[in-house]
């Protein structure tokens, strides 16, 4: 029965966000951003690609920031137009979207506020997605609880923010676990909203946010190594929610090092496969021209979930692949630019394609 | 006569010397290039890794300042080197350069505190933690599980949160080693050239 409605109130915006999908940059494409030899030349490349509008009154030459920002523009108003035209229940599963942005920029503003930064770059900084109408008075709370009963009540974060209300002072690692539990409740609550929304939007959302989940299951666990963080702490960092809740998330706050990572990882079937020939110890992109790194892995994963959210129709996940495959984008160009602009081509290549 | 015989040996020998210090110049400079293009590389997979709105100029510190520095002496321009502020709060004492500092709070206090005094110095206002400033707030009781431990007060890795990806960390490694490499190259390019203008001058002795 899905079916016979769905056109009505979100066909024209599934027809919209495919159109988008057949913009992104494939594979051929990429070849060519891989064989620029300055920035411009990358400038001159990208005019083929939605991004185009949005780099061609950029003066020359153009930094790796800059781009970043612009197509982060690009993608900010593909996504609007989205927003602007959706009537629920479309549009609420797009604001669903926005909140994680939303806790970011809640973050960055407490961040900034708590490093003395001015008030105005702060504001100009967040991302246009998670901007809600109270969030330029988070720059004078002073406390979790101000910060609740001041600001936060009113906006969609409000009902996260209930495992964080124990915190006291606003430092840098109370900071850090209201963010990870702000995006732990997020991921609860948007994966319990997909399992309301009924097939098939449900099970194709259920293995994207998994993997998320998952993804920052073991971002959490590595990134904590070195750190005040304890492992009573990290543990309630992680959603409960994914392939690794219960137990290996239960393993994973007690470990210590990286080749313990590895050894839990390796007793799950789908977390096996992306192990080999991963390199755990070097950085992202890889020391060497073929080095994997286990993020790639992840990254490559999301974007195959995220295609073959595509094979379907009638479903609303597609809105959230295409907006996730568009982040993997940027993020590709971006590290071919910061390849370019650093004379470093043998790594040029440890970018996930997408098509 | 005897002079005209010791010269062109003393030359050679000084000419052997700057050729040394060429090729020590060289690998010196080579190395640290190596050391610097990774930490660079390291900073970009940081950013890919941690997103790139985490990782820039916007979460720097508003209150930033050296904690190296490079010391020149004044008679000895060679005499280079770098002097690090590594202030370190153990257990609310503070100890490191510049002797004994103010105590201070948690983010609280220390914007309350901020607004009302403007004569702090910018050392007296750092704090890495809460946990130390607990003992100055009264009827507080210590928590059960509060570790000992001694933070770096300085470290600008906290400007971008305490989860930051390990490149970011690498990258930070790479800079900081790589500074003590320039005051090295600096002082190996003020001996060369110091060198250089000796042997030109006993060159012209020999010729005159």
């Amino acid at each position: 029965m899905n079916e016979i409605y769905f056109n009505a109130y979100a066909g024209y915006l599934e027809g919209v966000v495919r159109g988008y999908r057949d913009g992104l940059i494939t594979a051929p494409q990429y070849l060519n951003l891989t064989q620029c030899e300055t920035m411009d030349d990358l400038k001159l490349q990208l005019a083929t690609t939605d991004y185009a509008s949005f780099l061609q009154n950029e003066p020359s030459p153009m930094s790796t920031s800059t781009l970043s920002a612009r197509c982060t523009d690009a993608l900010v108003a593909e996504f609007q137009y989205l927003q602007q035209n959706a009537a629920e229940p479309i549009s609420k599963f797009l604001d669903y979207i926005t909140y994680g942005y939303m806790i970011d920029n809640v973050i960055l503003l407490i961040t900034g506020t708590l490093h003395e930064r001015d008030t105005h770059d702060l504001l100009e900084k967040c991302h246009p997605l998670g901007f809600f109408d109270t969030m330029p008075a988070l720059c004078v709370a002073t406390t979790v609880q101000d910060l609740y009963s001041t600001v936060l009540v009113d906006s969609p974060l409000a009902g996260y923010f209930r495992e964080c209300l124990s915190a006291e002072d606003l430092n840098e690692l109370n900071i850090e676990i209201i963010r990870n539990t702000l995006h732990k409740a997020y991921l609860e609550d948007f994966y319990a909203y997909c399992q309301s929304l009924g097939e098939p939007t449900a099970s194709i959302m259920s293995d994207i946010l998994k993997l998320e989940a998952d993804r920052r299951t073991v971002n959490i666990t590595i990134n904590s190594f070195g750190t005040e963080l304890s492992k009573d702490d990290r543990a309630k960092l992680y959603p409960r929610l994914g392939n690794m809740y219960p137990e290996a998330q239960t393993r994973l706050a007690r470990v210590d090092d990286i080749d313990q990572v590895k050894a839990i990882l390796e007793q799950y079937s789908e977390y096996k496969a992306m192990l080999v020939g991963v390199s755990l110890g070097a950085s992202s992109g890889g020391t060497g021209a073929n080095d994997v790194t286990l993020e790639d892995r992840f990254f490559a994963r999301e974007v195959q979930f995220n295609k073959d959210s595509f094979e379907q129709q009638f479903h609303y996940g597609v809105f959230y692949s295409w907006l996730r495959l568009k982040e993997q984008e940027i993020r590709n160009v971006v590290w071919v630019a910061e390849c370019i602009s650093q004379q470093q081509k043998d790594k040029i290549n440890n970018y996930t394609s997408i098509y | 006569m005897s002079e005209k015989t010791s010269n062109p040996a003393s030359i050679d020998n000084q000419l052997f010397e700057l050729f040394d210090c060429v090729a020590e110049y060289q690998q010196l400079r080579s190395s640290s290039n190596i050391l610097l293009r990774q930490a660079f590389f390291d900073l970009a997979s940081a950013k890919r890794s941690a997103g790139y709105q985490w990782i820039s100029p916007d979460l720097y510190s508003g209150r930033a300042h050296a904690i190296a520095t490079v010391s020149i002496g004044e008679e000895h321009p060679i005499d280079m080197r770098v002097v690090r502020n590594n202030s370190r709060i153990d257990n609310g004492n503070e100890k490191g350069q510049g002797g004994d500092r103010e105590k201070t709070d948690g983010g609280l206090k220390r914007r309350s505190r901020r607004r009302l005094s403007s004569d702090e110095s910018e050392h007296a206002k750092l704090t890495a933690s809460g946990d130390e400033d607990e003992e100055d707030l009264p009827g507080d009781t210590e928590k059960p599980d509060k570790k000992q431990r001694s933070v770096a007060v300085n470290d600008p890795l906290l400007w971008f949160g305490m989860l930051v990806p390990p490149t970011l960390k690498a990258a930070q490694s790479g800079f900081v080693s790589s500074l003590d490499k320039f005051v090295q190259l600096a002082q190996l390019k003020h001996r060369l050239v110091q060198q250089q203008q000796a042997l030109q001058e006993a060159m012209a002795g020999t010729t005159a």
